[in-house]
């Protein structure tokens, strides 16, 4: 018993001492001893051991993760060419090393770090100091157009995997230096780099505090991707809908940082994470501001009214023919009818199996190999199309209906809402096959006891509508002109609400 | 603070349109038809003159007792014992009017659309999801009702397909008995503008007071049009024989057929009542989960909501034994029994309170 308790006392004792910030040892054998028992089987790390004038020194670093060309010729070559004895190490380094990022740390913690994110370390005999060489560089994928949004007008850049390149692409639209960027490492083994990115002057900072507090409370292994985060800090971990949105695009960030919310990028991650949002900013997308305000408008209702009809026809459809007959006008009755003669399912039955059919095709379609998809696809066809309606498995309406369902949750221009409509469409069929029409109400009152009660961020998740704010519908279930959106969104930039000037609309004139 | 949630004044007019409404065009039209007959339409302008003057008390109680439901400013008023007793009777009487809603609404469902569902499966579906929105609090409850209302009133367009056939020749003789039917029917409407009385239980909860009079007034006044519209439309399509219709409201919007294919709206429409009755059951409960929880001093009301709506549920059919009954009920009780809870009691309470505050004044 006393023994365990010994192991485990002392491996409190190890974790303390490499979570510590304790110092460097001044003899280079000592620090050589610790770092390559730290790095015991790992051969991807380099131990480059070389003389500066008479003392001796070591360089660390991984392959891979450093410029080993700059390595090569701007530090090795300068410093062992070098003879004299250095003063002021650090001095004479700086003097000596062209290279713009050059520090020096005192702790192994420090070290570990910097090796971990490609930066070399130098150790001399005699120092305490380590010097780190700012020089990570490691194969990045190119900005490409970004595949999950894709738009006729706007930029076509899209976020690489690189948090670099990500912040820098922000930057470029964003030039004022009131763009912030907070930085966090969060994952004890990956430690992952995550950036809060929001505009000082627009944010309310309690959301950035908020965030923050929020952010520190992730203690895991490791953060792979964005939804590794939002699943930690959303506010109601049980919904079915997105609490944080996320976007690839950089002008969609910076529009969303100017209406004075935050970004939350990710190391690794092509996606950034964008809080608070409201439902009805999951129906924005970036063409309905880029194109004219008139078909920004059309587009939006058409998105909401197919919203309706992904979530409720097929529901409706087991509904009216089970319960309410007597709704439908008679000819389209009798059409009805006779094509569901010799059906062997009641309609709850039939919806369900291609409500199911259809998803596992899509699902199918999703994770399969591109080569393989299009088999896939193509079988789905002859399995959900006209096959089964010539066996009398189902019946030629219920096959339109689904379709006409399936097209609709693709009109939601972001993914992650239309997951959770597709969820929702099941338990409505269901309530729809017991209770008719009433049912769906039913539930469809439900949603929106739901969907009241959500908060992201402390927003009301359906707000501006159902708060009834003033100019409520002005970038919510319409698209304004943009010279009307004087004020930014309630709540979001209520901190600094004035947008731009007054009387912007084109034929105005001011007056001189 | 039992309630945290704060709503706005529009909140307040959308939870209470529906309140009223929900019930009113269902059970009031063929009650006023058999009243007032040909003037049938205009008896809701002297109904909801009660209506005006139930908001006037509840205002009137709400500035004397600011920040405070109707269950604690009883106790003020006429003292601990009285008061308490008083708060009971009001949790009953909402208990037993909520059982009432539910069963009026079960009852027409059966009727008329789902034949062959037990009532009471259509009972706990729309008590448990009122239980849902209440336990959500007054934040949820008023934000799910400015869309339900929204939609349950757009509805209400649908009586515009109606236009091509009204026949204004059924609006004359104009008060052909004199004025005493006109006031006969107003009386059934006036009892269910006393509903108003609800307010008490919201006021305490606003963002902003300021203006929550003209709000409550403008609310009685939109329920009044519409009431309007609606008698109005029955009269001039059914006519006299509105009075045999359980259900005139019905009827008419069933006569509806528009280009030969949109007809058989009833169900439709009906569906989009059943978000009106689910505002209104929703406010009672939450009136009497309150009201049941300031009582007893509980620190919150979510707890109660369930057993309460189970409770709600018996009400709908404890001495209830058939449909007639609950008509006759509707007919001859219930103008009497809302009026005497939700305006007489209240007016003489407000006038104790004044008088004490005057006494009280004097005193000093």
């Amino acid at each position: 018993m006393t023994f365990i308790k010994k192991q485990i006392h002392r491996k409190v004792k190890v974790k303390k001492r490499l979570s510590q910030a304790i110092p460097l040892s001044n003899k280079l054998k000592n620090n050589i001893d610790y770092f390559s028992s730290l790095y015991k089987d790992s051969s991807d790390v380099i131990f480059r051991s070389f003389t500066i004038g008479n003392t001796e020194a070591v360089i660390i670093y991984i392959e891979g993760l450093s410029d080993l060309q700059k390595l090569d010729e701007l530090v090795l070559e300068n410093l062992m060419n070098q003879n004299s004895e250095m003063a002021d190490v650090f001095e004479s380094l700086k003097n000596n090393i062209p290279i713009s990022k050059l520090k020096k740390v005192h702790t192994y913690k420090a070290c570990i770090d910097s090796i971990s994110i490609g930066n070399p370390i130098i150790l001399i005999d005699g120092q305490i100091d380590a010097y780190v060489l700012g020089i990570e560089k490691y194969e990045t994928r190119q900005i490409e157009e970004p595949s999950a949004e894709t738009g006729i007008r706007g930029p076509r850049e899209g976020f690489t995997e690189s948090i670099n390149i990500n912040t820098a692409l922000i930057r470029r639209i964003i030039k004022d230096p009131a763009l912030k960027m907070k930085s966090v490492n969060i994952g004890k083994y990956t430690k992952t780099r995550v950036i809060i990115a929001y505009i000082e002057g627009l944010v309310d900072n309690t959301l950035i505090k908020e965030i923050e507090n929020r952010l520190k409370r992730i203690k895991v292994d490791g953060i792979l991707e964005g939804g590794y985060i939002e699943q930690f800090i959303e506010d109601n971990p049980y919904s079915p809908f997105p609490q944080v949105l996320y976007s690839e695009r950089p002008d969609v960030i910076s529009a969303n940082l100017l209406e004075g919310r935050a970004a939350i990028l990710i190391d690794g991650s092509p996606l950034a994470l964008i809080a608070p949002v409201s439902f009805f900013s999951l129906f924005q997308s970036q063409e309905d501001y880029y194109e004219r305000f008139l078909i920004g408008t059309l587009i939006r209702i058409l998105r909401y009214v197919f919203l309706g009809v992904a979530i409720y026809f097929p529901s409706i459809y087991v509904a009216v023919t089970t319960f309410h007959q007597e709704m439908i006008p008679m000819d389209l009755m009798l059409s009805i009818a006779s094509s569901r003669e010799g059906i062997p399912f009641p309609a709850i039955v039939e919806a369900f199996i291609m409500e199911l059919a259809f998803e596992a095709l899509r699902e199918a379609g999703l994770r399969l190999p591109r080569q393989i998809g299009s088999a896939v696809s193509i079988a789905g066809a002859l399995v959900i199309g006209q096959a089964a309606v010539q066996a009398g498995i189902v019946s030629a309406p219920m096959l339109i209906v689904v379709s006409i369902t399936g097209i609709s949750s693709f009109l939601v221009p972001r993914y992650s809402i239309g997951l959770a409509i597709r969820l929702l469409r099941f338990p409505n069929i269901f309530i729809a096959g017991f209770l008719g029409l009433i049912g769906v109400m039913l539930s469809f009152i439900i949603l929106i006891i739901h969907l009241s009660k959500l908060r992201s961020f402390g927003l009301p998740y359906l707000s501006p509508i159902v708060t009834l704010q003033k100019n409520a519908t002005r970038d919510t279930l319409f698209r304004y002109p943009l010279w009307k959106f004087n004020l930014r969104p309630h709540l979001t930039g209520q901190f600094n609400p004035k947008r731009q000037k007054d009387n912007l609309k084109p034929s105005k004139r001011e007056k001189q | 603070m039992i309630e945290t949630g704060r709503i706005n004044k529009s909140q307040v007019s959308f939870i209470m349109l529906p309140t009223i409404i929900a019930t009113a065009i269902l059970s009031i039209p063929s009650i006023d038809a058999k009243f007032a007959g040909h003037d049938m339409w205009m008896t809701p302008i002297i109904g909801s003159l009660n209506g005006f003057l139930t908001v006037f008390i509840v205002w009137k109680l709400h500035k004397l007792y600011p920040n405070q439901t109707p269950i604690q400013y009883f106790e003020k008023i006429i003292g601990k014992y009285a008061g308490k007793l008083m708060g009971l009777i009001f949790v009953l009487f909402y208990i037993q009017v909520s059982g009432i809603i539910i069963r009026e609404y079960t009852d027409f469902l059966k009727t008329e659309v789902m034949p062959q569902t037990p009532g009471i499966v259509l009972a706990i579906s729309l008590l448990f999801t009122a239980a849902l929105a209440v336990r959500g609090g007054l934040e949820v409850i008023a934000r799910t009702a400015v869309i339900c209302t929204t939609l349950y009133m757009s509805t209400l367009s649908v009586l515009l397909l109606l236009i091509k056939d009204i026949d204004l020749s059924y609006l004359l003789p104009f008060m052909e008995n004199g004025f005493i039917p006109v006031l006969k029917g107003a009386f059934v409407h006036q009892s269910w503008f006393s509903e108003f009385f609800l307010l008490a239980f919201l006021l305490p909860f606003l963002k902003n007071q300021n203006g929550s009079l003209k709000a409550g007034i403008k609310t009685v006044f939109l329920v009044m049009v519409d009431l309007i519209i609606v008698n109005f439309f029955i009269l001039t399509i059914l006519g006299m024989t509105a009075a045999n219709k359980f259900y005139p409201v019905y009827s008419i919007i069933k006569s509806i057929s528009f280009l030969g294919f949109f007809q058989n709206f009833e169900i439709a429409v009906t569906a989009s009542w059943v978000l009106g009755s689910f505002v209104k059951i929703t406010v009672f409960l939450y009136a009497a989960s309150i009201a049941l929880a300031q009582l007893f001093r509980l620190n919150n009301y979510q707890i109660i909501v369930y057993p309460l709506s189970l409770v709600i549920l018996h009400f709908s059919y404890w001495d209830i034994p058939r449909f007639a009954t609950l008509t006759n009920f509707i007919y001859k009780v219930l103008p009497f029994y809302l009026v005497t809870f939700q305006t007489i009691i209240p007016l003489l309470l407000l006038i104790i309170a004044l008088l004490r505050k005057r006494w009280g004044e004097n005193f000093s």
